[in-house]
């Protein structure tokens, strides 16, 4: 297949820029778009209505974003009116990022939970890194709990649902999800992830699909004359080179890949597959990619990269980044308030963060587009008036930002976990292990911006946000299943990784990296593309 | 040690009484049960343990021959023959390039890792001062501890190239010392890993088989004027020798697992041809996407392998007249 | 002596009459300087190799942000140690209740397992009795063959033990690597003692209780200890078997706290962060508390396994 000439990819993209955002803002609407994603689902997706009524200092542009606070909103209310279970049982089974939380029996805050949703909620969970294997033996084991969290890939996945799990649509699709105010909150390319042949399979734990930002100590910037916010690829170079040292250990950033990344989208390509017309091209396919490729092997041979980037962790990353020996560093949107926390102990420590730019004047960057949601809840077979009573409890869980069923499973018990301050709420260290508990990965609202006590940092989110979302790379796989790729894709893409690594670290010259696509092809990748097209094909208006 | 019956060689063969050899082999069996009973008994919690906990979920291996989903279960879960194990068998330069690396780090291990420890141990057992020979051991094992995560990360710091040796020597302008991503020096890297991490631990094993050797032996080879290396070839090898060679049978049955995370963690700087090794080959390319079929299959043949070198240890041992892990 | 056991009295006099620890037995020729420079040296070199590290460890897990951030990871040396991150880990009461968890499915799992790989390990001591070549040929392929994780999984649930504790131990109660190495031990026993007792009248049982264990101190020491370390280390099968997270033991729960392994890193902002002590020294604490309870006892059982024990034991 040739490669898209980058004019056709422009206009493609451009269309389907503008027809996604029209889309989602309207919530509904198949027919009227020909961008992919509104195609996918539309017209069994819930309608979108905004949960809850607190007022945001911050009210984003885009039903995508995230409504930023300074304060915390003052007298919170409840928003579900009655308990929605009558001394029943919920068991749940999810993941976490957290420690572990004191167990029910010393939990207050749970105990408190328990007690405004009418009955009992156990969850059992394992550390993220662990759940595929919990899950895998959770569901060999044949018991499963009421509710089940799909986080990873999953082989056979749209099989395993019809097998074990309930189609929510009748209850969730469209205006039947008026039942549920809090669960209609979640934004609708959150809720795509949920659909699996045309039907809805649970309630996603919805994220802003903002991967990642570079972050750059703009303490060290100043007053070296270097363009500290890069316009074009020249600046961005420039900056990069500029900020390297490599006899006192200082190197411009930690991250290769990243920065590939980052000039890839630069030129406009997004992060993994493009839709033209029913056809599908991966971006790795593309000549632009070839040329950012190139671009960030130029850098990697100017030394611009810290020695030991390919082999360390996230944390060794950070760490440089914090202790100034790289730079730059690309991190998780979400972690922007552990920077600033990092950084406190740092003296002059400024945190920055790099726009996205055009790599040069003719180019339409693109931010990459992480994923709508984390990972969806599903519930377990059951009778209707089962799965509308554990829907009610989800529906709890969702209560958004600035109501009190929030201040309760985040911030805890006034007096016991926490205090007012105005009227954010401080939690104590006792309230610091109540709350581990996660319900949060059960179900749980859209997030929003609170840095309480930090202005300047709720801002900045903001307005990053705000530039990102209208650019963010459109994903027409949103809603499409390929049997292919959760068998084989992580196979493939640390191939792809490997052949990268090696033409960035200078093993292998940048001409080589036509070899690994073709690879890529036969090991699976044709195959991957033929299944969403055809996926693609069926699920849209006919 | 006397038993029920004496059975006269060639007695068995008499074609005409097959009745009485009956009895004769029943009465042997009989006798036999009454001598070994108690054995038996004690046997019998560790096999029951083994026979649960090992032998009946090794049935599941039949998942190697099936296209294994944990929603369907063994019995739902299509039938696909050998396909799983095409992962091995198809000829994939990769596959045969993670083989040989494989092999090659096994022999490194072999000849270079596995007699450090033995030397420690003799090192320590000549020492003197005691407590200076159990402080030395108890710090000598500590890393055994560590994870390889940390393993990994304390080596970056230390000998990475942005690492505290590199950054001294960069500013001295020295030049830089290289041993992290770089390809051709992977396998001594994760050699002196190993090496660092366990020897103090490894020593342990062969301490407590010095500790079993008679001192009369010594007495002896010193009347005899045997200096000490005489003393040590003579009395302690020999005595630690059936230890040896056990942990040798056992390391060589083992030949096709070389570390698995250690070496995870470091592929991503070298490359897939320097570093891939059998365990991380079948990881990447069948575990990582939920493969538990694949991962079945190859755990049965790495199985079948380490029996066939085992018993082949076992009879070399043999024929260098030890007794190996169990002798005829 | 009459019988083959000392009595405390003569277990008194060897003492007595054993060197003092510094002086070189009768038949030790006398160690050539350089011989003993060298190995001080090289003791000292290796000793030193792991200490830095651990030092490392040690001084990170006391160490503030500032100074891990100076460094870029580890330090070697802080200006203000503070037990900031150990009473980080330690609120909340959850990672104490997991140590007790430990300990008691240590202490538990160990005596069981030696009981179990002792009595193994005689029974298979003696070559030519009944059954022998099959039941070591069978613990033998244990080593080889392993079970996958999704039948093992099944398998400790149809016998009942999911979320029991019992499912730490018992599946693992065994190890064929120890039982083979004792077993080679108790081979070496020389057979004049267990042909005398025999011819004696005693059993197998009093044999094993009254002449191969005493005489086996050491191999005892030692998988006890391996078993000790692994019942210690475990944290898979509770993964797998405890749903309930308020019965895992320490180092599942540790393992929790060391989120920024996970390739995600700081793309979830986990609920926990907001004032945390730094990761790094987190991570370090944990470490140290790992390693502490074994350092504690390793040295009771460090001096079965030294020399010095077997003197006079087999004299006449």
């Amino acid at each position: 297949m040739d490669a898209l000439s980058r004019r056709t990819l422009l206009k493609g993209l451009s269309a389907a820029a503008v027809a996604g955002a029209a889309g989602s803002a309207l919530g509904c609407s198949a027919k009227t778009t020909t961008g992919t994603s509104g195609r996918i689902g539309a017209d069994i997706l819930p309608t979108f209505t905004q949960a809850g009524n607190a007022a945001p200092a911050l009210k984003s542009a885009s039903p995508l974003g995230m409504s930023g606070y300074f304060e915390y909103p003052p007298n919170p209310v409840a928003a579900v009116g009655k308990p929605p279970l009558s001394g029943g049982r919920i068991s749940a089974l999810t993941y976490t990022f957290d420690p572990v939380a004191p167990g029910k029996s010393d939990n207050p805050l749970w105990q408190e939970v328990d007690k405004r949703l009418g009955g009992r909620l156990d969850i059992t969970y394992a550390p993220a890194a662990d759940y595929a294997q919990r899950f895998a033996t959770t569901v060999a084991g044949g018991d499963l709990p009421d509710l089940v969290s799909i986080y990873g890939s999953v082989q056979q996945l749209p099989a395993l649902l019809k097998a074990k799990f309930t189609d929510l649509t009748e209850y969730l699709s469209g205006d039947a999800v008026k039942d549920y105010p809090n669960l209609a909150g979640l934004s609708t390319d959150s809720w795509r992830k949920t659909v699996y042949g045309n039907a809805l399979w649970g309630v996603p734990i919805a994220r802003v699909p903002i991967p990642s930002v570079a972050w750059i100590r703009a303490d060290l910037v100043a007053g070296t004359g270097l363009p500290a916010q890069p316009r074009d690829i020249a600046e961005f170079k420039a900056l990069l080179k500029g900020l390297t040292n490599e006899r006192k250990s200082r190197w411009a950033c930690g991250d290769p890949g990243s920065t590939l990344t980052m000039i890839a989208a630069s030129l406009g390509i997004p992060g993994s597959w493009i839709e033209d017309g029913g056809k599908f091209t991966s971006n790795i396919e593309l000549e632009e990619y070839e040329k950012a490729l190139a671009d960030t092997r130029e850098l990697a041979d100017a030394g611009v990269f810290h020695p030991d980037g390919l082999v360390a962790s996230n944390n060794q990353r950070n760490d440089w980044f914090t202790s100034g020996t790289t730079p730059i560093v690309f991190g998780g949107y979400a972690g922007w308030s552990k920077y600033e926390m990092w950084g406190a102990e740092v003296p002059g420590f400024k945190l920055g963060s790099l726009p996205m730019f055009g790599y040069d004047a003719a180019s339409k960057p693109v931010h990459p587009r992480g994923s709508a949601a984390q990972a969806f809840t599903a519930v377990t077979q059951a009778e209707p008036d089962r799965v509308r009573e554990v829907l009610r409890v989800l529906d709890w869980l969702a209560a958004p930002f600035g109501s009190s069923e929030y201040l309760l499973r985040n911030f805890g018990i006034e007096g016991q976990t926490f205090k007012f301050e105005g009227s954010d709420p401080i939690v104590n260290s006792r309230g610091q292990n109540l709350r581990l508990v996660p319900f949060g990965y059960v179900c749980g609202p859209t997030l929003a911006i609170y840095d309480p006590g930090r202005r300047d940092v709720a801002q900045a989110r903001f307005d990053y946000q705000e530039a990102a979302l209208p650019i963010l790379a459109p994903d027409p796989t949103q809603g499409l299943y390929s049997e292919t790729d959760a068998a084989k894709g992580l196979q493939l893409g640390k191939d792809l990784t490997d052949a990268r690594n090696g033409i960035l670290a200078g093993r292998a010259p940048v001409s080589s990296w036509k070899a690994a696509v073709t690879k890529w092809r036969n090991g699976g990748g044709d195959k991957i593309r033929a299944e969403y097209q055809q996926a693609f094909s069926e699920a849209g208006p006919k | 040690m006397s038993s029920g019956i004496k059975v006269r060689p060639g007695a068995g063969a008499d074609p005409g009484a097959p009745a009485a050899r009956e009895t004769r082999v029943r009465g042997q069996l009989a006798a036999r049960w009454h001598r070994d009973r108690v054995l038996l008994v004690l046997a019998v919690p560790g096999v029951i343990v083994l026979v649960l906990f090992h032998y009946l979920p090794l049935l599941g291996n039949v998942i190697a021959f099936q296209d294994y989903q944990p929603f369907l279960g063994i019995s739902g879960s299509d039938f696909v023959g050998l396909s799983n194990f095409s992962v091995i068998f198809n000829g994939d330069p990769e596959f045969l390039n993670a083989l040989v690396n494989t092999l090659i780090i096994t022999m490194v291990q072999v000849l270079f890792v596995f007699p450090l420890p033995i030397a420690l141990a003799l090192v320590l057992n000549s020492m003197l001062n005691e407590r200076a020979k159990r402080l030395t051991q108890s710090i000598l094992y500590l890393p055994h501890f560590l994870s390889w995560v940390i393993v990994v990360a304390l080596f970056q710091q230390m000998f990475g190239n942005g690492g505290m040796l590199n950054e001294w020597l960069r500013s001295a302008d020295l030049g830089t010392f290289q041993i992290i991503g770089v390809p051709e020096l992977f396998k001594l890297l994760i050699t002196s890993q190993v090496i660092w991490k366990d020897t103090g631990w490894s020593t342990i094993i062969f301490l407590a088989a010095l500790s079993k050797v008679d001192l009369n032996l010594y007495e002896a080879a010193a009347i005899d004027r045997a200096g000490p290396l005489r003393q040590l070839w003579h009395v302690t090898l020999p005595a630690i020798r059936p230890v040896i060679v056990l942990l040798l049978i056992l390391r060589l049955g083992d030949s096709l697992t070389v570390g698995f995370e250690q070496i995870l963690l470091q592929q991503g700087p070298v490359g897939a041809q320097a570093s891939e090794v059998l365990d991380t080959y079948v990881y990447n390319n069948g575990i990582i996407g939920g493969n538990w079929g694949v991962s079945a299959a190859v755990g049965l043949v790495k199985g079948i392998v380490g029996v066939v070198l085992v018993l082949g240890a076992n009879r070399l041992a043999h024929a260098m007249g030890e007794r190996g892990v169990y002798s005829k | 002596m009459t019988g083959l056991l000392e009595t405390t009295a003569e277990r008194r006099a060897r003492r007595n009459r054993q060197p003092a620890s510094d002086e070189r037995p009768a038949w030790m020729g006398r160690q050539p300087r350089w011989a003993t420079a060298a190995r001080g040296v090289l003791l000292t070199v290796a000793c030193l190799a792991v200490i830095v590290p651990f030092v490392a460890v040690v001084m990170t897990s006391l160490a503030p942000q500032r100074d891990i951030s100076a460094r870029g990871g580890l330090v070697l040396f802080t200006s203000e140690p503070s037990l900031a991150a150990y009473r980080a880990v330690l609120s909340g009461g959850v990672v104490t209740r997991a140590l007790s968890v430990s300990v008691v499915v240590t202490a538990v799992g160990t005596v069981l397992s030696l009981a179990c790989t002792i009595m193994l390990a005689y029974a298979l001591s003696r070559p030519g009795s009944l059954l022998h070549k099959p039941i070591l040929l069978m613990t033998l392929f244990t080593l080889l063959f392993n079970p996958g994780m999704i039948p093992m999984y099944l398998t400790v649930k149809q016998l009942g033990l999911i979320d029991n504790l019992a499912a730490l131990i018992l599946p693992v109660v065994v190890n064929a690597f120890n039982v083979i190495v004792m077993r080679s031990f108790f081979l070496e026993v020389p057979s004049e003692l267990t042909e005398s007792a025999k011819l004696d009248g005693a059993g197998e049982l009093r044999i094993l209780t009254f002449i191969v264990l005493p005489l086996s101190k050491a191999v005892v020491a030692v998988v006890g200890l391996f078993y000790a370390v692994a019942y210690w280390n475990a944290f898979f099968s509770a993964l797998l078997y405890l749903p309930s997270p308020e019965k895992w033991p320490l180092q599942l729960v540790l393992r929790t706290f060391v989120v920024n392994q996970t390739p995600l890193g700081t793309d979830e902002l986990s609920a926990s962060t907001e004032s945390l002590p730094p990761q790094a020294s987190i991570q370090m604490a944990i470490l140290v508390m790992s390693v502490i309870p074994i350092l504690i006892i390793y040295p009771f059982i460090q001096k079965h396994f030294s020399k010095g024990l077997l003197i006079g034991a087999v004299k006449g």
